[in-house]
């Protein structure tokens, strides 16, 4: 099984790399101060019964058939570790409970494991005590942080979005000149003029993932044209053209510093709502985070799939469903956006306004596997795993017999057409707001 | 050693039950829920969703069934026999006679519950252990989760024999538990069954507080966590 590439400067992480034996003494500290700072985080190293309804309810176990894979026995690599120094029984059930120290071999598969995890949360809505594996997952990549070992990958993300303000390292002049380029291939195709503001005042700030630019560039024509139609001012913020935060995974003060990042941009442009792009974590940490990490805050927070929903319903844009032919289409749920995010009807009133033929996948809504490569799993060097990770996801899309798959999240648009190509699955995919794009009549 | 087991130990066993459910549960409250972690679709009744999931065990129904055939009988026996035991003592077999049943009737009705409730908890129990050393679930299971089965099996087992094998007289134990509440001294030998019964009975009386088998409290304390805590308006109802 193999692992990312761990980083060999962290900068501008506030960790070091640190020495084997430094780690294993520092770990156990580390494991009970996150204890005492979350609640689910404790109750899931306590409280497993081990009953097993996570067992075939794991995408990552299931592609991987790796038993360390399954949600509680992955948890169980910190789990062992935390009955025998930390329960309160440790001292005299600690090795027949299946406790064991810390070592710098254990720490490793630390790393493996909870970088196969996609912190999709299936587990925690299968589980009878509603234990969240994702967060012990994130909880375990927090201290594997402060224990010095994060992904090269990871670390590149935090270094461009500190430099640039988004994951891929766009630079404004850059960010303006593919708004320029995007606004003409929009009049050649319309002969209306569409913009892409940036940095104006308007009472919508529009935060797209950064790969809109470059990689999923009709998800933003799709959403300037909708803005457009609807006659309503808006703007993107250059200083953070970017819904991925990439802390929620791993690292607490980065996601806050994203999010303040993010309110402040609100405050200078003097917009009363911030609007999310195609991202589906992004989403979660907008959505159910701002108010523990910088709230109380007085703007408000919308996804693009509740404005377009809204749009429609109220005939602010009119949309028709044959320009996107005749094929099928179905839908995959981006696991931050249904179960962690709320977003789980709105694209589905969409999708059957602006397709002719919409066909649901099993299982979906908040049931739906994960795409594979959740919680920034994107790296080059693990596509091995990343591809078993995805053979749910391939099987569930291949049942449907569909040739589209709408996927409404950059991770998931990074690693779905590379699934499709490795289980020889002729379909083609996008986001929605692509689909709207083309639907809509201006 | 009998009499320590009938005389001493119970008060040890409530003292450490009592501080140990208080250091637990305080412990889980120490800790902090920072941020929004309910899943989605959030129900409109939290409360309620809660209910249907102590009195029906609604997730594992609806994502594990053969699992939730198991657990929700042993669980249900288990529920039978505590509610048995104290009715059952404080009454002396005589609790239904409050519903208008003869005396006679009433130790029936008393034996019969008590048939349900332990075939219910040794089968449930007995069908858990078996499917935690098959398979899937062994690859999870660790040495605890054996102990736990086994000292419940255990439990159960001299509960079911006290019924049928070698019978207890009810006002013998109604009379011991009296004296016990009332701090009176235990000069006389009670029946050896119920003796090991007991014991049995304490320890883990004395280990729930400190083990998983708090996953009662521990899973409600989590499921509130994923169930409640987001108020916000949805733009459009769909």
């Amino acid at each position: 099984m193999n692992a990312p590439q761990k980083a060999k400067d962290l900068a501008p992480l506030p960790y070091r790399i640190l020495d084997d034996e430094e780690k294993v003494r520092k770990a156990v500290a580390i494991i009970r101060e996150k204890a005492a700072e979350s609640r689910m985080f404790k109750l899931a190293m306590e409280c497993c019964t081990k009953c097993g309804a996570c067992i075939n309810a794991c995408h990552s176990y299931l592609g991987t058939e790796d038993p360390y894979n399954i949600p509680t026995k992955r948890a169980d690599l910190v789990r062992s570790v935390y009955k025998q120094e930390i329960m309160p029984l440790s001292g005299v059930l600690g090795k027949v409970a299946g406790g064991i120290g810390v070592s710098a071999e254990l720490l490793e598969k630390w790393f493996t494991y909870f970088y196969q995890c996609n912190q999709c949360r299936r587990c925690a809505l299968v589980c009878p005590f509603g234990i969240d594996t994702a967060e012990v997952s994130i909880m375990v990549r927090q201290i594997l942080a402060e224990l010095g070992m994060v992904p090269r990958f990871t670390v590149g993300i935090v270094k461009n979005m500190a430099n640039t303000g988004n994951n891929m390292g766009i630079a404004k002049p850059a960010l303006l000149d593919s708004c320029e380029f995007l606004e003409e291939e929009m009049y050649e195709e319309t002969g209306i003029k569409i913009r892409i503001p940036v940095d104006e005042e308007a009472d919508i700030m529009y935060v797209p993932s950064s790969a809109d630019f470059f990689v999923n560039t009709n998800t933003m024509i799709g959403v300037a044209k909708m803005y457009h139609a609807a006659g309503i001012k808006w703007t993107i913020p250059s200083e953070i053209i970017e819904a991925a935060n990439f802390g929620l995974f791993f690292d607490e003060k980065v996601m806050k510093e994203h999010n303040r990042r993010l309110l402040d941009c609100a405050k200078k442009l003097k917009a009363k709502k911030i609007v999310q792009g195609e991202c589906g974590h992004g989403w979660r940490a907008a959505r159910m985070y701002t108010d523990g990490l910088n709230g109380p805050v007085d703007v408000e927070i919308r996804h693009i799939h509740e404005e377009a929903a809204y749009f429609i319903a109220r005939g602010i844009i009119k949309v028709d469903p044959e320009k996107n032919g005749d094929i099928v289409y179905t839908y995959h749920d981006p696991c931050n956006l249904a179960r962690a995010g709320d977003i789980i009807e709105e694209p589905r009133f969409i999708l059957r306004h602006v397709v002719k033929n919409f066909v649901e996948m099993t299982p979906n809504r908040e049931e739906n596997f994960c795409c594979g490569a959740g919680s920034g799993l994107l790296m080059e060097e693990i596509m091995e795993t990343r591809m078993k990770l995805g053979k749910v996801k391939a099987e569930q899309v291949k049942k449907t017999g569909a040739d589209y798959v709408v996927a409404p999240c950059s991770i998931c648009k990074a690693q779905l057409p590379l699934v499709f190509e490795y289980y020889n699955l002729p379909v083609e995919m996008s986001g929605l707001m692509d689909l709207v794009g083309k639907a809509i009549i201006l | 050693m009998k009499h320590f087991v009938v005389g001493v130990l119970p008060y040890l066993t409530f003292l450490i039950l009592v501080f140990g459910l208080i250091y637990r549960i305080r412990g889980w409250y120490a800790s902090k829920v920072k941020y929004q972690l309910n899943l989605f679709p959030a129900p409109d009744t939290p409360g309620g969703e809660i209910l249907k999931e102590i009195l029906f065990f609604k997730t594992l129904y609806r994502f594990e069934r053969p699992l939730w055939v198991m657990s929700y009988g042993f669980h249900l026996g288990i529920f039978l026999i505590f509610i048995g035991h104290i009715a059952g003592i404080a009454f002396a077999g005589h609790q239904f006679t409050l519903f208008g049943a003869t005396p006679e009737q009433s130790e029936k009705l008393s034996f019969a519950f008590g048939m349900l409730a332990g075939t219910l908890a040794f089968f449930g129990a007995l069908a858990l252990l078996l499917r935690r050393l098959s398979g899937q679930v062994k690859q999870v299971s660790d040495p605890w989760d054996y102990i736990d089965l086994l000292l419940i099996l255990a439990i159960v087992t001299t509960g079911n024999a006290m019924r049928t094998l070698a019978p207890v007289e009810l006002f013998a134990v109604k009379k011991y538990f009296a004296d016990l509440f009332s701090l009176r001294p235990i000069n006389y030998e009670l029946p050896t069954a119920f003796v090991i019964h007991y014991f049995f009975g304490q320890i883990l009386l004395m280990y729930l507080p400190f083990s998983k088998l708090l996953h009662l409290a521990g899973g409600l304390i989590n499921k509130a966590i994923i169930l409640t805590g987001d108020g916000k308006a949805k733009l459009l109802k769909l």
